[in-house]
């Protein structure tokens, strides 16, 4: 077992290395930024830990990546205030700034230090005092570092709670809604107690907020990666565009335009595929292995559902193995997605005929018929329907 | 560190303070005088005049001679009071290239940022005499009522005239902290405002060391011109009646009509009669003409009641937003020189109640509240705070062309307000803000401010995706706005740099130009 501690980091020339991972090791690998640890990598991936094991010692082994000594990041401070001496704002007032700041998010009364039975000179009082304190003016063309947007923000608060308590239709408002939640401050003892949900979803945000570096190297390697991708698909190496692209959402699962070049570029993939497997499946009909085929034929149908010409080949393959209800489902699929064909319209009464059903076959070959009556395989076929005896239903398989 | 001067940059004059030994001191200019007019020339031999010196040859030289540009700073050309002001000037007002409205005097085209910078410079120059040192940072004052624009064309005045503005203040709203300052009492006070050219009212609360504008209204385009304008138009209809001479065309004549409207004004205050003797004032086939017209207070008084009517409707507008009634009101302290109207004192006390405040120079008392909070910005002196309030109601216009309001007037700055707003169609993925301040309830009759669009809102029904729109504006009167599609997260914001009739080149160029005007160093 590895040290959690240990840092993964990718090697130079990994790309090389990287291209046959499964979607799941795309999204682990762009996880490796040389600043995450290797525990922290088990608990982030969605992986269970033994396979985020398994692929970082198979990278390592592969030197895809190597570990390096963990680096300390610098914390970004998120709302998190220290008093600092060097400013030119007395340090009562950075302490008082950071105690009224834990405030901000209780309730109006707590905010002005008034309660209930506060009359409104003394409502007065309190804004004046706080406004004092706090007015970005008080500090106008002075250093006060970080504190000038948290002085800015407390003043905006007191002047809103203030404006709000002022007014006796809102302050109504505001203490009847109190006294449905006695007495419930969402601040106890410095404690958050309740949130709205929005609240809490934008404090959980901001948690795992990632730093901006981080984030920006991301994106850069996702723009590489599609780069690379594109370049792939000049060259027709589609299936290294493809690994490129996977690759490059991973690591920026946020720009709809890599989502974008990874579906055309599938689409491409689909489409030779398909190609490809057609020729070896007409290649299978002809050295008569007939169940080869008709698997090869099956699979183009995944990738082109909607090919009436494979399908019918599929219907054909079907009959001559004497699977006939299958045989049955592919033709009359063929007809469908061309109902104007004479050709397919055949085939289901080929294998009508063949099923024994006779007064059906009879009707498809008709249909056939009417669609190109030049053809002599469909009369012949037509007059072998109406000689033939009718079996009973369901007849061999 | 230098000092911080307060400049009051009035319509008819200016005035000059600074902080001095602890108490605020009104600096006089060259000639002793405590208010230097705001009038700007170009006298024959090409050398620009500015102050005393060119209202003095204003009468010979009336093309060239540029007065009360304060009324046209920050509008646009084709507004109602641009052309109000062309009917009377005697110098040219021609269109420039932003639409903004520019003057035209010995061929060559100011800007009106650039006149003001001008009147500025000369200010700056006063306070340098006097102090013996170089001055610049300074807080400059506007009315109350003045928009974004017309405050960033103040603003970029002061920048071409080499002044470091460090606030621009509502003119009450200086008023009433130079009121204020070294009272210990809680009160409510009401700043009337009459000056030159703008009409404002304001409702402050002191108490605690801190001066807070409740309410603020006004009218930016009312004042003691419109005073002398009517009482010129009253001489023209005199004076065509008895010579059947037309003297509206001729500029002298304007000019020379126009000072002794100003000063007849002045005298009723303090007499019951003056006479206005204006002689040579016209020819004819039958020779020179004169103008020999007596004037009684009456007429004037009968002249301009409809105006103060205007300003007593504003001052209840004011105290309805404040919440208050005249009762409420402990004293109020008249302001600009238009209050020593006899007549503006009766409306006043009758209808307040009382009389009014008397402490306070009605001329000097805006720059001694602009250096007063210059000196609170830059040294924590004086234990005073102002809360000043936004004066016009901000937001954006929604689908339907309504104006619908995120700040309204009269909240104190800093502030910052939210309202979600939605979508109007289906599957619409960008909605555009339209941010616009003003009083209409209809988004055109507001002056927009700035646009952006908000793009990426995932398709959904109409009404359905969230769209929260912030406003927020700083200490310095800086405005932001953002929207953010609470889906999504997705986020756009703009500062609205409030925008002066000047782009960013032509301001560098004229500052350039300007430089040369600068006292040479002395050592």
């Amino acid at each position: 077992m590895r040290e959690v501690e240990q840092v993964p980091q990718l090697t130079a020339g990994w790309e090389d290395k990287a291209s046959a991972l499964t979607p799941e090791e795309g999204f682990l690998l762009s996880r490796i930024d040389g600043r995450t640890p290797w525990g922290t990598l088990r608990s982030i991936a969605g992986l269970p830990e033994e396979r985020v094991d398994d692929c970082l010692e198979a990278w390592l082994r592969d030197g895809l990546i190597q570990l390096i000594e963990s680096r300390k990041i610098v914390a970004v401070p998120v709302g998190e205030l220290a008093v600092d001496s060097g400013l030119e704002l007395p340090v009562e007032v950075q302490q008082r700034a950071l105690e009224v700041e834990r405030l901000l998010d209780g309730s109006y009364h707590e905010l002005l230090g008034v309660n209930r039975d506060s009359d409104a000179r003394s409502i007065k009082r309190s804004y004046f005092k706080l406004s004092r304190d706090f007015h970005p003016d008080r500090y106008f063309g002075r250093d006060v570092g970080p504190f000038g947007d948290l002085l800015d923000r407390i003043f905006k608060q007191v002047a809103l709670a203030y404006e709000l308590l002022m007014d006796p239709i809102t302050r109504t408002e505001l203490e009847r809604s109190m006294s449905s939640a006695p007495s419930a401050p969402r601040v106890q003892n410095g404690q958050p107690q309740k949130f709205s949900k929005r609240e809490w979803l934008a404090r959980m945000r901001q948690q795992f907020k990632l730093p901006e570096e981080v984030l920006a190297e991301r994106r850069l390697r996702a723009r590489q990666l599609a780069e690379s991708a594109q370049v792939a698909e000049h060259q027709c190496n589609w299936k290294e565009a493809g690994s490129c692209i996977r690759l490059a959402i991973a690591f920026d699962p946020w720009c709809d335009a890599y989502k974008q070049q990874f579906a055309a570029i599938q689409v491409e993939v689909n489409r030779l595929r398909a190609e490809e497997l057609l020729r070896e499946a007409s290649g299978a009909w002809d050295s008569h292995s007939l169940s080869q085929a008709l698997k090869l034929y099956e699979e183009v149908l995944h990738y082109r559902p909607a090919d009436a010409e494979a399908t019918d080949r599929a219907a054909q393959l079907c009959c001559e193995l004497e699977e006939f209800d299958r045989a049955f489902e592919f033709a009359a699929l063929a007809c469908e997605l061309q109902p104007e064909a004479a050709a397919y319209h055949l085939t289901r009464g080929r294998i009508l005929r063949r099923n024994g059903r006779r007064e059906r076959a009879v009707e498809a070959l008709m249909t056939a018929q009417n669609l190109d009556p030049q053809d002599t395989r469909i009369r012949d076929e037509l007059k072998k329907a109406r000689q033939s005896p009718t079996r009973a239903r369901g007849g061999k398989r | 560190m230098s000092r911080v001067i307060g400049i009051d940059l009035g319509t008819t004059n200016s005035c000059v303070a600074v902080i001095d030994g602890g108490k605020p001191v009104v600096i006089p200019n060259a000639g002793g005088y405590k208010t230097t007019p705001s009038m700007f020339a170009i006298a024959q031999d090409g050398k620009r005049l500015v102050g005393h010196l060119a209202k003095r040859q204003a009468i010979t030289n009336a093309e060239n001679t540029v007065f009360a540009s304060k009324r046209l700073i920050g509008r646009r050309f084709d507004s109602e009071e641009v052309s109000r002001s062309a009917q009377l000037a005697p110098f040219s007002i021609v269109r420039g290239p932003n639409d903004d409205p520019r003057i035209d005097i010995e061929g060559k085209s100011f800007t009106c940022p650039e006149v003001a910078a001008i009147i500025l410079r000369e200010m700056k120059h006063v306070a340098e005499e006097y102090l013996g040192e170089p001055v610049t940072d300074a807080v400059l004052t506007v009315p109350a009522h003045f928009n974004d624009t017309q405050r960033q064309c103040t603003k970029d005045a002061g920048k071409i005239a080499g002044l470091n503005v460090l606030r621009i203040i509502n003119e009450p709203t200086a008023a009433a902290l130079a009121y204020g300052i070294g009272r210990e009492v809680e009160e409510k006070i009401a700043v009337y405002d009459l000056g030159g050219g703008t009409f404002d009212i304001s409702v402050v609360e002191l108490g605690d060391g801190v001066v807070e504008v409740l309410a603020t209204s006004g009218n930016t385009f009312l004042g003691g011109e419109d005073f002398d304008r009517l009482l010129v138009e009253h001489l023209l209809k005199e004076f065509e009646s008895q010579e059947g001479i037309e003297l509206g065309t001729d500029p002298m004549a304007l000019q020379r009509l126009k000072d002794a409207a100003e000063k007849a004004k002045c005298d009723l205050s303090a007499m019951q009669t003056t006479e206005v003797n204006l002689p040579f004032i016209a020819n004819d086939a039958n020779g020179p003409r004169h103008l020999n017209l007596s004037i009684d207070r009456e007429t004037l008084e009968g002249l301009v009641t409809d105006v103060l009517g205007q300003t007593l409707g504003c001052v209840d507008a004011c105290l309805m937003d404040a919440g208050l009634t005249v009762e409420d009101v402990d004293h109020v302290v008249l302001v600009g020189g238009q209050t020593r109207m006899p007549l503006v004192q009766e409306l006043v006390s009758e209808h307040f109640g009382q009389r009014p405040h008397r402490g306070v120079n009605p001329d000097e008392v805006v720059a001694v509240g602009a250096c007063i909070q210059g000196s609170v910005l830059t040294e924590n002196g004086g234990d005073v705070l102002l809360l000043d309030v936004t004066p016009l109601s901000l937001g954006i216009a929604t689908f339907d062309g309504h104006f619908a309001t995120l700040i309204s007037r009269n909240s104190t700055v800093p502030v910052v307000k939210s309202h979600i707003f939605t979508t109007t169609r289906d599957q619409q993925e960008a909605v555009k803000i339209r941010v616009m301040q003003g009083e209409g309830e209809q988004a055109v009759e507001n002056d927009l401010l700035g646009e952006f669009i908000l793009n990426n809102i995932p398709r959904a029904r109409k009404g359905e995706p969230e769209i929260e729109v912030a406003f927020d504006i700083d200490a310095n009167g800086i405005v932001s706005v953002s929207a953010r599609d609470l889906a999504t997260q997705s986020e756009q914001s703009i500062t609205v740099s409030a925008r002066g009739t000047l782009s960013e080149e032509e301001l560098e160029q004229i500052m350039v130009e300007h430089a040369e005007f600068e006292l040479p160093k002395e050592k």
